[in-house]
């Protein structure tokens, strides 16, 4: 038998529950499910990337194959929210379904802006099935250059 | 341990993938089949449709993310070109297949031969 230190790194018990959960949280993770990152599944909170930029934030949604006037962009009390439905394939009882990933229903995303933002200068945009938001911020919150004054 | 959770979540959202872009499949009444896929901010010019005598090969390259000269505070959508390759048999027709790209979504209408339609027999009396 052969003797094991006591404390011995390779046998740390906490590092093996640091790999074990490790390897759970890549299960949740596998990417080649379509738009499904960790447990959210995209269908009902599409998936948003929110940018800062120094004078504006844009937030970009995808939400493919949605007619513009289904969605429907609010902001009240700081929160933004993006709102919509998206209208399912007219299926003839007479087809055949092969195979169906695409859903149809009702979703909803929220997002709390900082209170920087000049929520009457927001505009949107829908092209190619991907939502753009910019909002700019208020003109006293961009960054200003301070001049050092010599004498 | 947290920070390490972060920098491999990094990672891995760096990482391009290939997208399989989410289908919607069904064989129409008359024999044709409808395929529907869903590549969010692809464009026509980015759309490359591929044929040959067994496969479909559908890519879908989207333009790169605006986020030049500023930082991602939240980032959920993955990274990458949409891929789907689909194998034909010998009953569609090459030569008539329909696409149309509208919001994202690509709509493939590829039609039986003539020859393979389904058709009714009418009985004689």
């Amino acid at each position: 038998m052969a003797l094991i230190r006591y404390r011995n790194r390779d046998l740390e018990p906490v590092d093996t529950f640091d790999w074990l959960q490790e390897q759970i949280n890549d299960l949740f993770d596998f990417p080649r499910f379509p738009e499904i990152h960790g447990l959210f599944d995209r269908t009902v909170s599409p998936a948003i990337d929110v940018v800062e930029h120094p004078d504006r934030f844009v937030v970009e949604c995808d939400l493919p194959g949605i007619s513009q006037k289904d969605i429907d962009i609010s902001i009240a009390a700081g929160v933004l929210t993006i709102k919509g439905e998206k209208k399912g394939e007219n299926v003839s009882d007479e087809a055949k379904v092969y195979r169906k990933e695409t859903w149809q229903g009702s979703f909803q995303r929220t997002i709390s802006l900082p209170s920087v933002v000049d929520a009457d200068k927001v505009d949107a945009t829908y092209r190619d099935g991907v939502l753009r938001i910019e909002l700019p911020k208020k003109e006293e919150a961009k960054a200003k250059r301070i001049e050092l004054k010599g004498k | 341990m947290a920070t390490k959770e972060l920098e491999k979540k990094e990672a891995r959202r760096d990482r391009e993938v290939r997208i399989r872009p989410r289908c919607f499949v069904q064989e129409k009444p008359d024999g044709d089949i409808l395929v529907k896929l869903e590549m969010p901010g692809v464009t026509k010019e980015g759309l490359q449709i591929e044929v040959d005598s067994t496969e479909l090969r559908i890519s879908g390259r989207r333009p790169e993310v605006s986020a030049a000269g500023g930082s991602y505070l939240v980032r959920e959508r993955p990274r990458g070109s949409f891929y789907q390759v689909y194998t034909l048999d010998d009953t569609i027709d090459r030569e008539k297949i329909d696409a149309v790209l509208e919001a994202g979504v690509l709509t493939l209408t590829l039609h039986r031969k003539e020859s393979e339609k389904p058709r009714r027999i009418q009985v004689k009396t």
